[in-house]
């Protein structure tokens, strides 16, 4: 079968993206090299796409019962919380979890959680919905001040702290705004439809230019995380 | 561009003939200089000058011509509230000389003259001035009007200031939203002082200041000793954001503010509100009170401390209070002669620093002598309170007339918020008052002067605001009892005096050159309110919006209705507080695009492009005619992942469908699928798609492509409503792509591609089945919109290219073409299926709407239900039909009007076409049409269309046009 592409995918290839494959997905991993990407997100903001990402719901009035049945147990099944190498849980709704999850793990996750809801006898329903959504990451100094270009949200560190999730418009679209820090650098996923994603690629590519946006692969991406694990 | 050699104004030290030395304070980096020119004469610069500084510099003093009288106009406030300078640059009208920093290379010019700014000869005007009092326009141009295309043409060239190139290119704009717990309007010394107490109680704080710097009027004060310490501590305190150049234009609800810097547009949302605004000098009313030369005391100051610029060579300085004597000083300083000192009060003894300067006590200013510029200043003893019949005047030579004589508050922010004026009659100054939760005043704007009271008011306005936001605690009662004791201390600073008796013309709004004697008018002729007498005269409405005038205005029109200036009121204050660019209203072009997974395939077929929502969706590949017959013939492919695409789980979802659609749902078993119809309670048609039982508990809804995001709100709606036992809805529009492969050679084509079994009986028409498709897992539904055999294939949208191109790829040996939406409308119309939105509208019902068959009216409750059955009962006015037109090519345009001739042989409108189009299967022009239900009962009916002035006939049809017993879906 062939890759999987992003919506992201064509703005990629133009702006001279090297690709490879990513557990199915066909994906930016470098532009301009490295070393340059990660100084760029490092002093301005830089831009990657991030929708090879997994993402599920869950819904049921008995979903926190549900998810810290079905994965290694945090603490508290709220906004931002960490579980395991790479996979998060974000309270969207009372009955209503989003759950991100490292590229291609979304079918391992799914069967957990249902298999934790029938067990338990709740009506929960867990849906991949990793298709039909557009993942902008944004990783930098500026990325704050970028995105109050094109979004009313408090986007402070007071107000938006690590680990917040937020659905709000932005640049007349719905997404579902998350912070995720990358090592000392303030970062952000943006998730919403798949069909707007290269609409909303191309806003935050405008409004980054004071900034000097720059796209950022995979590799960089990758290091610019290490970092926060080893920080 | 010039040689260095001709640019005007330049001597070999680089300094314009009116520069002063180098001083502490300026804001010129006199190291280096640019170029500029001015109606095409060159000029210098130093980075830091504005372009009226730098003209002032280089002896340039008409920077203008008025609006109505082409009167010659120099800078006037130097602080970008006056129209006096507005210039084009480049090309942008309406440029504030006073504050657009120069360029290097920037093009200016005058506007609203002709053939020169120097020589107008539209200054004529003024020869019939007379002939054209205030409002005289409304009266002129009103008879004979046979004759108003003339007179309106030449009213749209005389309107408007500055010339807009509609080739200009785009800018860019942009806009960003700032939160903090307290902004700070203004960057003066209460502005500062409120900001770092808010700050210091630990909320964050936004201070915006229009000026380039902050400082406000401390920058430009000869003795500035505290705005060092006090920029210091601006700058070095962690919680204080400071945004200059930066102009709040609007209030709005709960803190709600707009401000513009340049070409952005900032939407803030501050918890409490500091408003420290400051004060507009106000001028005074006088004859040729606009002359060249004459300048307001801050303007004065402003170009001497700011841009190290001397303002003139001898000055009159026209004053009522302690800032004038200040600016006499400065003068002095500056190297002016200052030929007299004007006071209206009395005057006891010299002022230190005044030595040797005539100095007259309970004077004023009679008039400005001069042509062009000012020569004299003329000057008479007040007499009988205030007024003087210019007995005793005196001439005094100079070039230069200052006045301060008061301020004006800058409360507009003030007045948008809800905010009461009072008029203190011992001060001669608005009180601000009823300010709303979490809004707070500070300095010269709360008629707070000196600058230790306006540092003390800033503290107290910061502490009270962070307080409000929860940070710290509110100052005390006893620190604002004892602030008011010294504010109620001051001296006064503002005269109450209105105008001279002068023979004149006193300009009291310079925007649009309306006179003290206009007013007297305009108030004798009835127009006796203020917003009377605003809309009459058109004072306060030009591009100083009333900084300038509305105060004289107010006093002018109180003492000519002997009324007090309180009874008199003031117009109401409305956003923007300061001239804002479209361009910056507008910011980053934000149209949100929905492009499917096959969007650039698409593109590099050829297709042409059309929005659909806010999609975009091929129209055709070139030939719609041309897909229809392939469609027809062999097989055609279509892009519909636009469709909306809802899964509902849970053992509760037969019931919602049973109560969202009007037709039965609860026995429809695991892999089938039925149409259904959607209404809301009114019984209105909402929308229609296909469901599909896909497993136990889940179900698979498509919607149509406008309906998608607007039916998931109305089920999520529904389900909150009460209808959500054991319902979960989940959008899965973008998670699945889906395409129509239709024709009679769909089934080969697809079943080169699939291990599952196409044949009739083991997926007969409207089944759903679960396939790998060119390896990917897909959901095959049988079903579509051509009337064909036809496959819905949907896919994960990441494989969505993948799967396309497989099936095209496939296709080949079947000459497989894809097919866009033109063909798809033209091949539902042979089929006689409507299109929500399209053949209904929001008054149509389902069994008007040929959907009879669809609406169980037996089910025990359903949206709608109510009204459908008393639409059952009494029958529906107007039906949907199709229609064959009687001439077979002659194709209605859809929305044309059917009509039949009423008793007295009029036309009257009895229909509407919804859908029409030339069928190339039929070879016939077909359609759906809206018709009396008596015209549509029977096929064959014939009727009329009115089109372009013709009568055009068609007749009744009923059923599918093409196929009637559907039998090549069951193929």
């Amino acid at each position: 079968m062939a890759a999987k592409l992003t919506p992201l995918h064509p703005a990629c290839q133009q702006l001279g993206a090297q690709f490879a494959e990513v557990c199915g997905w066909h994906i930016a991993e470098i532009y301009s090299g490295v070393q340059t990407e990660v100084e760029a997100a490092q002093r301005g903001v830089g831009l990657g796409d991030d929708t090879p990402n997994g993402r599920l719901t869950i819904q049921s009035t008995q979903a926190e019962a549900v998810v810290q049945a079905a994965l290694p147990a945090p603490a508290q099944a709220g906004a931002g919380a960490a579980v395991g190498a790479g996979t998060r849980i974000y309270r969207l709704r009372q009955d209503l979890f989003f759950i991100s999850t490292p590229p291609g793990e979304e079918e391992a996750v799914q069967e957990k959680l249902s298999a934790a809801g029938a067990a338990a006898d709740h009506f929960a329903t867990v849906v991949d919905i990793t298709h039909g959504r557009a993942e902008i990451r944004l990783v930098g100094p500026a990325s704050q001040a970028l995105l109050s270009k094109v979004c009313g949200l408090d986007f402070a560190s007071a107000a938006f702290p690590d680990g917040t999730a937020r659905q709000s418009s932005l640049a007349r679209t719905s997404q579902l705004i998350i912070r995720r820090d990358a090592g000392s650098l303030p970062g952000f996923s943006i998730i919403g439809k798949r069909s707007l994603g290269l609409y909303v690629w191309d806003i935050i590519s405008q409004a980054g230019r004071e900034w000097g946006l720059t796209p950022i692969g995979r590799v960089a991406l990758d290091l610019l995380e290490k970092d926060k694990q080893s920080a | 561009m010039q040689s260095e050699r001709a640019i005007a104004g330049e001597s070999g030290h680089n300094r314009g003939p009116n520069r002063l030395p180098a001083q502490a304070g300026e804001v010129l980096d006199r190291s280096t200089s640019i170029r500029f020119s001015f109606n095409g004469k060159v000029y210098s610069a130093h980075p830091g000058d504005t372009i009226a500084s730098a003209l002032t510099a280089a002896g340039v003093r008409v920077l203008s011509r008025s609006f109505k009288y082409h009167r010659p106009r120099g800078l006037l406030c130097c602080s970008g509230h006056c129209p006096n300078c507005l210039v084009q640059v480049g090309d942008e009208p309406n440029v504030r000389a006073c504050q657009q920093p120069v360029e290097e290379g920037m093009e200016v010019q005058a506007q609203n003259v002709w053939p020169s700014l120097e020589r107008d000869l539209m200054s004529v005007n003024q020869l019939f001035s007379r002939f054209m009092p205030v409002g005289f326009y409304y009266k002129t141009f009103i008879h004979p009007r046979s004759l108003w295309p003339f007179y309106e043409g030449m009213l749209r060239r005389a309107a408007g200031l500055g010339k807009v190139d509609p080739e200009t290119p785009w800018g860019t704009f942009d806009k960003q939203y700032l939160h903090a717990d307290v902004v700070v309007v203004g960057g003066g010394p209460a502005g500062i002082s409120a900001a770092l107490s808010a700050a210091s109680q630990g909320a964050r704080v936004l201070l915006c200041d229009e000026n380039s710097a902050p400082g406000g009027h401390l920058r430009f004060a000869a003795a500035a000793a505290p705005l060092a310490a006090l920029l210091k501590e601006l700058e070095e305190h962690p919680g204080i954001e400071v945004l200059s150049d930066t102009a709040v234009v609007g209030w709005y609800q709960d803190n709600w503010l707009a401000a513009v810097r340049a070409t952005r547009l900032f939407k803030i949302r501050a918890q409490a509100l500091v408003v420290a605004t400051g004060a507009y000098e106000r001028p005074l009313l006088f004859d040729d009170n606009d002359l060249p030369g004459v300048m307001l005391g801050s303007a004065v100051q402003r170009l001497i401390h700011l841009f190290g610029i001397k303002p003139g060579e001898r000055a009159v300085v026209a004053t009522a209070n302690d800032d004038g004597w200040q600016v006499a000083a400065d003068l002095r300083a500056a190297g002016v002669q200052v030929a007299a000192v004007v006071d209206e009060r009395p005057v006891e003894g010299v002022a230190e620093g005044m030595e040797g300067v005539r100095v007259l006590g309970e004077h004023y200013i009679l008039a400005a002598r001069g042509a062009g510029a000012v020569r004299a200043a003329l000057v008479a003893p007040v007499e009988g309170g205030g007024h003087s019949a210019g007995t005793g005047a005196q001439e005094f030579p100079c070039d230069l007339i200052v006045v301060s004589a008061g301020w004006t508050p800058a409360a507009d922010l003030v007045y948008t918020a809800g905010g009461r004026s009072i008029y203190d009659e011992e001060r001669a100054e608005m009180r601000l008052s009823d300010l709303p939760p979490g809004f707070y005043l500070a300095g010269r704007v709360s008629g707070t002067h000196g600058v230790e009271e306006q540092l003390e008011e800033g503290r107290l306005a910061g502490g009270a605001a962070a307080a409000f936001c929860g940070w710290g605690s509110a100052p005390e009662a006893a620190e604002i009892a004892a602030l008011e004791e010294r504010k109620t201390a001051e001296k006064r600073r503002t005269s109450e005096r209105v105008r001279a008796a002068g023979k004149k013309k006193q300009f009291l709004c310079y925007c649009e050159d309306v006179t003290d004697g206009d007013l007297e008018t305009a108030v004798a002729e009835g127009y006796d309110s203020m917003e009377l007498l605003k809309r009459y005269s058109t004072i306060s409405m030009g591009p100083c919006q009333g900084k300038m005038c509305s105060m004289n205005a107010l006093h002018l029109c109180a003492q000519v209705r002997g009324q007090s200036v309180q009874e008199t009121g003031r117009t109401t204050s409305r956003p923007p507080a300061k001239p804002v660019s479209l361009g910056a209203l507008a910011g980053q072009n934000m149209e949100p695009v929905q492009r499917t997974p096959i969007h650039n395939w698409h593109q590099e077929r050829g297709a042409k492009m059309m929005v659909a929502g806010l999609w975009l969706r091929p129209e055709h590949y070139g030939d719609p005619e041309a897909e229809v017959r392939a469609v027809r013939q062999g097989v055609g492919l279509i892009d519909v992942s636009t469709l909306g695409k809802i899964q509902l789980n849970g053992p509760g979802v037969p019931d919602l469908l049973e109560r969202v659609y009007v037709n039965q749902w609860r026995k429809l078993g695991v892999g089938r699928v039925r149409y259904g119809v959607m209404c809301n309670d009114e019984g209105v048609v909402l929308d229609d798609g296909v469901c599909a039982h896909t497993k136990k508990e889940e179900w698979y809804m498509s919607t149509t492509s406008s309906g998608a995001s607007g039916i998931f709100e109305w089920m999520q709606w529904w389900v909150q409503a009460g209808w959500g036992a054991g319902v979960h809805l989940t959008d899965l529009t973008d998670v699945y792509s889906a395409f129509n492969l239709s024709g009679p050679q769909s089934r080969a084509l697809l079943q080169k591609l699939t291990e599952r079994d196409l044949a009739n009986e083991a997926l007969p028409y409207m089944r759903v089945r679960a396939a790998r498709v060119a390896g990917v897992p897909c959901r095959l539904l049988r079903i579509g919109f051509t009337g064909e055999l036809s496959y819905e294939i949907h896919c994960p949208s990441a494989s969505g290219l993948h799967v396309w191109e497989a099936l095209m790829e496939a296709g080949g040996e079947f000459n497989l073409v894809p097919f866009g939406v033109e063909a798809q409308r033209i091949l539902r119309l042979e089929k006689a299926h409507i299109i929500v939105g399209q053949d209904t509208d929001a008054t149509s019902d389902p069994l008007a709407a040929d959907m009879a068959w669809a609406v169980k009216l037996d089910k025990s409750d359903f949206l709608g239900k109510r009204e459908l059955v008393r639409v059952a009962n009494e029958g529906s006015r107007q039906r949907l039909a199709g229609f064959v037109m009687e001439g077979a090519e002659e194709v209605p345009e859809e929305g044309l009007q059917i009509v039949e001739r009423d008793a007295g042989g009029e036309l009257e409108i009895i229909g509407w076409v919804t859908s029409s189009r030339f069928s190339p299967t039929l070879q016939q022009a077909i359609g759906l049409c809206w018709l009396p239900r008596e015209v549509a009962a029977q096929a064959g009916n014939a009727f009329t269309i009115y089109r372009r002035g013709k009568l055009l006939r068609a007749r009744v049809h009923h059923g599918a046009f093409f196929d009637p017993q559907g039998e090549r879906l069951n193929m």
